[in-house]
């Protein structure tokens, strides 16, 4: 969607067409959602920050500066609710959760970097470059998504944890070279 | 260190910690130091942020729908973006395969079949127990076992930690730390993921969601259910195929692809089922009996005895209140302190047996209105020392308010004074199940001191619990013993208003806004002093 199509689509809205916005949604959902999970790492509350995003540029549609990009504002919320999230649970950190927040603070410029080389529709290249990683690299990724953490996929694979982080680690690497060269 | 093992140490970290201090520093060092570190790491973050983002579960963002005025929405998918975004995946296969040659078919035939290899492989079991039934609740437990038939794995009051269940024959009911009640009938191999994720690999499943618990996600190889607030069961059968169904309230149900995304989601209401065959993608509605599912399944709450010689027991501490709920007089429960305050029952909360005479407060109607209240502005029976000592027992594991003390004034927000129970809910930041005390000064809704008592409670269990405050010391007690112990500074609490079982009695909050215990209580008392750790023990074990 181009800044002029999305225009177009927030006029919509602000004109009282509310439900327009859902188009919005599905188009800028999985940026906003990338975002959001690569900081975030407990995927229910990423989701729902997600959600709030999308509720906070709905009731501040109007402060939107129409032929600006809408991702970047969704963005801007988002990284806004993100750092909001780190302060409300910070009482509550442990150990491992500070370190996470301390590699961020340090990665933050590189990270935005590489997000802002993702290209047109790198969803569909995900999808395509994960279904061409070897069955071991596919069995590791689908049981990470599913939550289990590095012992039960070593487990899994009949392997040792140490060996599952530097499969991982080969896997995401595969995948970025796979989707910097475009379809596979 | 070479680079490629620096940065799997930094992934280890990432995803699941448990690295040492000097490992952390070490690494945030390299980071800072070396821009090549830091860029192929942002390139290992952002690849994980979008896998996650890709291929995670349609999610159901109930609260958008609601700004959106989309909650009528007929088919259910104005913001199902995943649905489209997965949708160009299917167009794009769709038009490959218009446009190429029947080779293409085969191979396309090849990877299903593949497909159903990657299943199978994932499926096999693992031999490797997760959990054990001898080691107490801590952060990582999820779920704690509430009853199983003799062949059950875990013994009853076991907590379980993420990790691999199976049993070949007889059945197991779990719950998990926020109230999702599954009864798991064999042969059965699941895997608790965390308190809302269970990963059912083979068998049948029957899965209860209580309010507040709405986006509990049973997975399988081959399909998803998230729930919507409901009741539903699920079978999956050794070869990947399997059935839902939906006995009350709604559920989406999601048909995956071979890695795990959301392919195409069905909403089911009550009384629907669909069958999922993964060979051909496919999701049909059937039908079928209830009884073709098992009944959520756990022994009867267990009575509360209490001797007759307790009350003498409590009257001998001085309490300023106490409250037995042994019978209504005049429609009030009487207060064993002569000539003071009695409480009034509000909705549908009610007196009931237990055993050898004993009687309880009954709040298992999960009507919106029921708790108790003292009707009256009361003298301040929280201020300066003072202590609360009840039985409790809950239906099930929530952010239950057990007594509520604030202002007396109807327009009043807030609260100066809770002792609840508290769960895994994940709006609320909470990890584990416990006791939680609030104090606040003025009534409020945050802020002031709280106090975490992180030994874990058991659902259908009465527990002793008893809070005590002493100059700025406030002490919790689960079931005898210390549970924790903090100092709340000097805050004066304004408590003028009782409430029982519920937060306040505000019409304006659904009763799991307002916390309302769905269970029972009994005996509770309120002291003017700080009880000493003996007389609390003596006080729960009646």
């Amino acid at each position: 969607m181009t800044n002029e199509e999305s225009a177009v689509v927030i006029r919509a809205v602000l004109g009282g067409e509310s439900r327009e916005f859902s188009r919005l949604v599905r188009e800028f959902g999985l940026p906003v959602r990338s975002f959001i999970h690569a900081r975030v790492q407990n995927a229910a509350d990423a989701e729902d920050l997600a959600q709030e995003t999308f509720i906070a540029a709905f009731r501040g549609l109007s402060k939107f500066q129409l032929g600006q990009s809408f991702e970047a504002w969704l963005i801007g919320i988002a990284r806004h609710r993100v750092l909001g999230h780190f302060r409300s649970t910070g009482r509550r950190h442990q150990a491992n959760e500070r370190f996470r927040e301390e590699c961020l603070t340090k990665i933050e410029l590189e990270l935005a970097e590489v997000e802002g080389e993702s290209g047109h529709d790198p969803l569909n290249r995900l999808m395509n470059c994960v279904e061409k990683l070897p069955e071991r690299m596919r069995q590791l990724i689908r049981s990470r998504l599913r939550g289990e953490d590095a012992s039960m996929a070593a487990r899994l694979l009949d392997t040792t944890r140490g060996a599952v982080y530097m499969l991982q680690l080969r896997a995401n690497h595969q995948l970025r070279e796979c989707m910097m060269k475009g379809s596979p | 260190m070479k680079p490629e093992t620096t940065l799997a140490k930094l992934l280890e970290g990432w995803l699941d910690g448990g690295l040492s201090d000097a490992e952390q520093s070490e690494l945030l060092r390299q980071l800072d130091e070396d821009p090549a570190l830091r860029r192929s790491f942002a390139e290992q973050v952002a690849i994980l942020g979008a896998t996650r983002a890709a291929v995670d579960a349609n999610p159901r963002w109930l609260a958008l729908f609601d700004v959106l005025e989309l909650a009528d929405d007929p088919d259910g998918e104005a913001l199902s973006f995943e649905s489209a975004t997965m949708s160009r995946i299917d167009t794009a296969s769709r038009s490959s395969w218009y446009s190429r040659t029947t080779i293409w078919g085969l191979a396309a035939a090849v990877a299903l079949l593949l497909t159903a290899g990657f299943l199978l492989k994932i499926r096999q079991p693992n031999p490797a127990l997760a959990t054990d039934p001898a080691e107490p609740a801590d952060g990582t437990s999820v779920a704690v076992v509430i009853g199983g038939s003799p062949e059950a794995q875990f013994a009853t009051g076991s907590y379980l930690k993420p990790g691999l269940i199976s049993q070949k024959d007889g059945w197991m009911t779990v719950q998990t730390l926020n109230g999702v009640c599954v009864t798991l009938d064999a042969p059965f191999e699941a895997s608790l993921v965390s308190h809302d994720r269970i990963l059912l690999n083979k068998g049948r499943a029957r899965v209860r969601v209580p309010e507040g618990a709405e986006g509990f996600r049973l997975e399988s190889p081959a399909f998803d259910v998230v729930d919507l607030g409901t009741e539903f069961a699920a079978l999956v059968n050794a070869d990947g195929t399997g059935t839902c169904r939906v006995f009350e309230g709604k559920a989406d149900v999601s048909l995956l692809d071979s890695i795990g995304a959301v392919k195409r989601t069905q909403q089911l209401v009550a009384s629907e089922s669909v069958r999922i065959t993964p060979s051909i993608q496919a999701m049909d509605a059937i039908h079928e009996a209830d009884d073709s599912y098992p009944e959520i399944k756990h022994p009867p709450r267990p009575k509360l005895n209490i001797p007759s010689s307790y009350a003498a027991d409590v009257m001998a501490m001085a309490p300023v209140a106490y409250w037995r709920f042994e019978a209504l007089q005049d429609g009030k429960v009487p207060n064993e302190v002569a000539g003071d305050i009695s409480l009034k029952p509000a909705g549908t909360a009610a007196i009931i047996p237990e055993v050898g005479g004993n009687h309880s407060a009954d709040l298992t109607h999960r009507s919106q209105v029921e708790y108790f209240i003292i009707p009256s502005k009361t003298k301040h029976l929280l201020e300066e020392d003072f202590s609360i000592s009840l039985f409790a027992q809950f239906s099930w594991l929530q952010n239950f308010a057990l007594i509520s003390a604030t202002r007396y004034d109807p327009g009043s927000q807030g609260h100066s004074f809770v002792l609840q129970s508290y769960a895994s809910f994940r709006r609320s930041g909470f990890n584990g199940t416990g006791l939680h005390a609030v104090l606040r000064d003025p009534p409020a809704w945050d802020g002031g001191a709280e106090v975490y008592g992180k030994n874990p409670l058991r659902p259908l269990h009465w527990h002793h619990i008893a809070a005590t405050r002493s100059g700025n010391m406030v002490t919790l007690y689960l079931d005898g013993e210390v549970v924790a112990r903090e100092s709340s500074g000097a805050m004066p609490l304004d408590s003028r208003q009782i409430f029982v079982g519920r937060l306040n009695g505000s019409r304006d909050q659904s009763r799991m806004e307002a916390r309302g215990l769905v269970g029972h209580i009994d005996e509770l008392a309120i002291f003017p002093r700080a009880l000493s750790g003996g007389e609390v023990r003596k006080l729960g074990s009646p």
